[in-house]
């Protein structure tokens, strides 16, 4: 502070420490012979002395000027505030936090870590996966019958040239055949048909879609999306 | 300074424990969500005869049908025959064909679908396994029914005409 003041000469850091009776007696008795010695010094304590008189007597006015009552007041409220911030801050402090920011917190100091275990994880699922998925490349099967199904004797009611075996694979018996449950009474969805025979028709009832075709007659084509 | 207190380091050390587990969890649990697109279906296939000459009821064998031939669309038919009955098992884009008695040859293909919904392809041959008289690509409900008729036929003395029934149903 006293840095602050230009005017006042060197040793204005002692002179307020001797105004303010903060000397010990031995600096204080040396002061007060410096005091005799300058002056300047002497004047600069007087003024202090003068503001505090002018600033002590000011309050002193105004306080007398106060009822006691209006202190009791001015210290309730003084008091009811700090209280009330106190309150304040004990909600704060007791109030709880999410789990999700319990985490954050918990975690954000090791946020580099928990990169490095999220990588890792991220590794892991690309192995497991890698590992259920079939390898590319796969040997052909036979036609498009599935490699893991097994191949049924030909059946004799089946008029197959034997030519056609290759491109004709045999059906291949569900495990539990008779175990479908009631067809769904729905309509099916066509996206695209193409009737071979001489005549062809779509009926659709809401519950069934019947597909009509006949077995003779000219190629004809069509197109459709219902 | 570079102190680091025991919690930063429990943390580390958790985390490093529960990334393999967290990781297998998650493969575990995306296959799973992916799954939901189906790959593998099962079907069965029946070939039937309708005749307008019966008693107008439905045989056992054909009780599955039993609500679908009570339809105004098979109103006219009072005879119900089964000629042939075939189970396939379809894989996803691979094309699996049944031959019946009659000659005619009828391929499935599954072309994808969900656990609700399939979409195929069916494709049907005339009488004599080449001849192309159906080609088709449609969607049904999981379990949903697909009818054919492939015109008149005649077996054992029972005229009508020739159906196949065609449901499959998604497989895990």
């Amino acid at each position: 502070m006293t840095d602050r003041e230009p005017d006042i000469p060197s040793g204005a850091q002692a002179l307020q420490q001797y105004f303010d009776d903060e000397l010990d007696p031995a600096a204080e008795a040396a002061f007060a012979a410096k005091l005799d010695r300058e002056p300047a010094l002497r004047e600069h304590l007087r003024q202090l002395g003068r503001i505090r008189e002018l600033v002590t007597h000011d309050l002193e006015r105004r306080a007398s000027e106060v009822p006691r009552a209006r202190f009791e007041q001015v210290w309730d409220e003084i008091d009811r505030v700090i209280g009330e911030e106190q309150r304040q801050a004990r909600e704060v402090s007791a109030q709880p936090r999410s789990i999700w920011q319990r985490l954050w917190a918990a975690l954000r100091p090791a946020s580099v870590q928990v990169l490095a275990a999220a990588a890792t994880a991220a590794v892991v699922v690309f192995v497991v996966k890698s590992m259920n998925e079939p390898g590319v490349n796969q040997p052909d099967g036979v036609a498009s019958v599935p490699h893991s199904a097994p191949v049924a004797k030909p059946q004799p009611t089946v008029s197959t040239p034997p030519d056609a075996i290759a491109h004709v694979p045999l059906p291949v018996a569900a495990p539990d055949g008779d175990a479908f449950p009631a067809p769904s009474p729905v309509d099916a969805e066509i996206h695209g048909i193409e009737f071979g025979g001489r005549n062809g028709r779509i009926s659709q009832t809401g519950t069934v879609t019947v597909l009509y075709v006949e077995d003779d007659g000219a190629p004809q084509n069509s197109e459709r999306s219902l | 300074m570079t102190h680091r207190t025991p919690h930063r380091s429990l943390v580390a050390v958790l985390a490093a424990a529960l990334a393999p587990v967290l990781g297998v969890s998650a493969a575990i649990a995306v296959p799973s969500a992916a799954q939901a697109a189906v790959s593998k279906a099962n079907c069965r296939l029946h070939q039937v005869l309708l005749s307008k000459e019966g008693d107008g009821n439905v045989p056992k064998e054909l009780a599955f049908l039993r609500d679908t031939l009570k339809n105004d669309e098979f109103a006219i038919y009072k005879g119900f025959y089964l000629l042939e009955r075939k189970t396939l098992k379809l894989d996803l884009e691979s094309r699996v064909d049944a031959g019946f008695g009659t000659g005619h040859k009828l391929g499935l293909t599954l072309l994808g679908g969900d656990d609700a919904k399939l979409k195929l392809r069916a494709e049907l041959t005339g009488r004599d396994g080449v001849k192309s008289l159906l080609d088709t690509t449609y969607s049904i409900q999981n379990n949903g029914q697909l009818m054919i008729s492939a015109g008149s036929h005649t077996d054992a003395g029972r005229s009508g005409k020739l159906f196949f029934a065609i449901q499959c149903g998604s497989s895990a």
